[in-house]
């Protein structure tokens, strides 16, 4: 273990608070407290410091108070009160903090919602360690991160969908679309660039083409279109899922 | 025992949710005394991965999709008796704490206890010991007690029986009437009805209805089963 991953660390202009070497504070509220201790062993093993881990939102707002930390990964799902208004209480004593929902739940929804609410992240407790470390990376970073499982989704989806949606979405090239998954896997613009092996200002002109299409006024909403209508891509997921098993085993 | 403690345990975790089941290895192989053979997410897999790998511990979840964790329980100490069976559940239930021992689990955990009640449960298993979380301990033993109280009582009220009335009651609980007592007992209505007045009056209730209520709910039927046999 040790050493720096090979997860960006470009940070966009105007979210940086504090110095890029040190570790990112986190508080990880879940009433499953065997869930949460093997959540906090795993990514203190990964150099992350984890202030605490708490099982209900009352403490997890006394532990908030008194350690400020950069990070918190919340459960929607609280004995005591919903994650998704905790959230909320946090983020309205300090706009700073990074709010990443890690669930259990994965509705279409609340994931909407959880977005609307600020929060930087959506993730699902189906994915990879590899997910979540790099979901922290980039939440922490100023992107916004759903990480879901993209069959899951498209299968309640299909129940569910409006057909206003899939007019906008059918408007979208190929190239628009793609722009629209990374988009809602909360890649940076630089990494889209790359990715897509096109120049950043090729890489703005799609995006604004795809905010005009789907009549949406930021990223952030374009992120959370996607994923009510089930257009993460399946590769997508798949590929997320499939970072370096091995690094888990050593 | 005689168990050489050097070895690491070598442990099986089958747990539904990714997440919990992938960063549970990677603690749980942070540990030097414990070493993981295998990694499963639905029953009829983790059955077929015990019996190939053939670990000392497998940890598995309550609620295992397909066949769940207490089904599964039983099929390993059938299949791969060797190998101790630690359950993991959602809820601190009673009944599915009873259910899982029933079935062979050597031990019991709740998503809310701390993980090193885990990694001490894996070594307590290992050296043959039984885990109950504590706070449960009180429900189970009043749950056996009470067991054992009602084995006791449904054994006193059968020993009032004849053999024939106890046949009688059988029948009588399976919703047969004087008629059909009689044919099935070779015997003529008036002498089936007269069994089923002195059976009511030997076990003190004031009906039919009553008595193959009491015979339901006191586990009589095993008792009949192991008195015949």
């Amino acid at each position: 273990m040790g050493g720096p991953r090979r997860i960006r660390t470009d940070i966009p202009a105007g979210s940086e608070r504090r110095s890029p070497n040190a570790p990112t504070s986190i508080l990880i509220v879940d009433d499953h407290v065997l869930f949460a201790d093997v959540i906090h062993k795993t990514l203190e093993g990964d150099g992350m410091e984890v202030i605490a881990a708490v099982a209900t939102g009352a403490e997890a707002l006394r532990v908030f108070h008194d350690e400020r930390p950069d990070l918190v990964l919340l459960d929607l799902s609280l004995p005591d009160q919903s994650g998704l208004v905790l959230g909320q209480a946090i983020m309205e004593r300090s706009p700073d903090t990074v709010v990443v929902a890690l669930t259990a739940l994965d509705d279409q929804h609340l994931v909407k919602q959880a977005m609307r609410a600020g929060f930087r992240g959506y993730v699902s407790k189906e994915c990879r360690v590899s997910q979540l470390r790099e979901a922290i990376t980039q939440a922490m970073g100023g992107s916004v991160v759903v990480v879901v499982p993209s069959d899951r989704m498209a299968r309640r989806s299909r129940v569910s969908r409006d057909d206003g949606s899939t007019l906008l979405a059918d408007q979208l090239t190929q190239r628009e679309r793609e722009v629209l998954a990374l988009l809602a896997r909360g890649t940076t613009s630089a990494e889209m660039a790359r990715r897509l092996s096109i120049s950043p200002n090729t890489l703005r002109t799609h995006v604004q083409s795809v905010l005009t299409k789907l009549q949406v006024h930021s990223r952030l909403e374009a992120a959370s279109f996607a994923v009510r209508n089930d257009l993460l891509m399946d590769d997508d997921w798949r590929q997320g899922s499939s970072i370096r098993r091995s690094q888990a085993a050593s | 025992m005689g168990e050489d403690t050097t070895e690491p345990i070598r442990i099986l975790v089958a747990q539904e949710r990714g997440l919990f089941r992938e960063a549970l290895r990677i603690v749980l192989e942070g540990e030097s005394d414990l070493k993981i053979v295998g990694e499963t997410q639905d029953g009829p897999e983790t059955v077929e991965e015990i019996a190939r790998t053939l670990p000392d511990v497998a940890v598995i979840g309550a609620k295992l999709p397909k066949l769940d964790g207490i089904r599964a329980a039983a099929m390993i100490g059938e299949r791969t008796p060797d190998c101790r069976v630690l359950v993991i559940s959602e809820e601190d239930d009673l009944e599915i704490l009873v259910a899982a021992l029933e079935a062979g689990a050597r031990g019991f955990l709740t998503w809310e206890m701390p993980l090193h009640n885990l990694i001490e449960g894996v070594h307590s298993l290992r050296r043959g010991e039984i885990l109950v979380p504590p706070r449960m301990l009180g429900g189970l033993i009043s749950h056996l007690l009470r067991r054992r109280n009602e084995k006791e009582a449904s054994a006193r009220w059968l020993s009032k029986l004849t053999k024939r009335e106890r046949e009688v009651l059988a029948l009588l609980a399976d919703g047969a009437d004087n008629d059909m007592i009689a044919r099935a007992m070779f015997i003529s209505p008036h002498t089936a009805r007269t069994h089923v007045q002195n059976l009511i009056g030997k076990l003190g209730v004031h009906s039919r209805l009553e008595a193959a209520m009491l015979f339901a709910q006191s586990g009589m039927r095993n008792e009949l089963e192991l008195v015949d046999g």
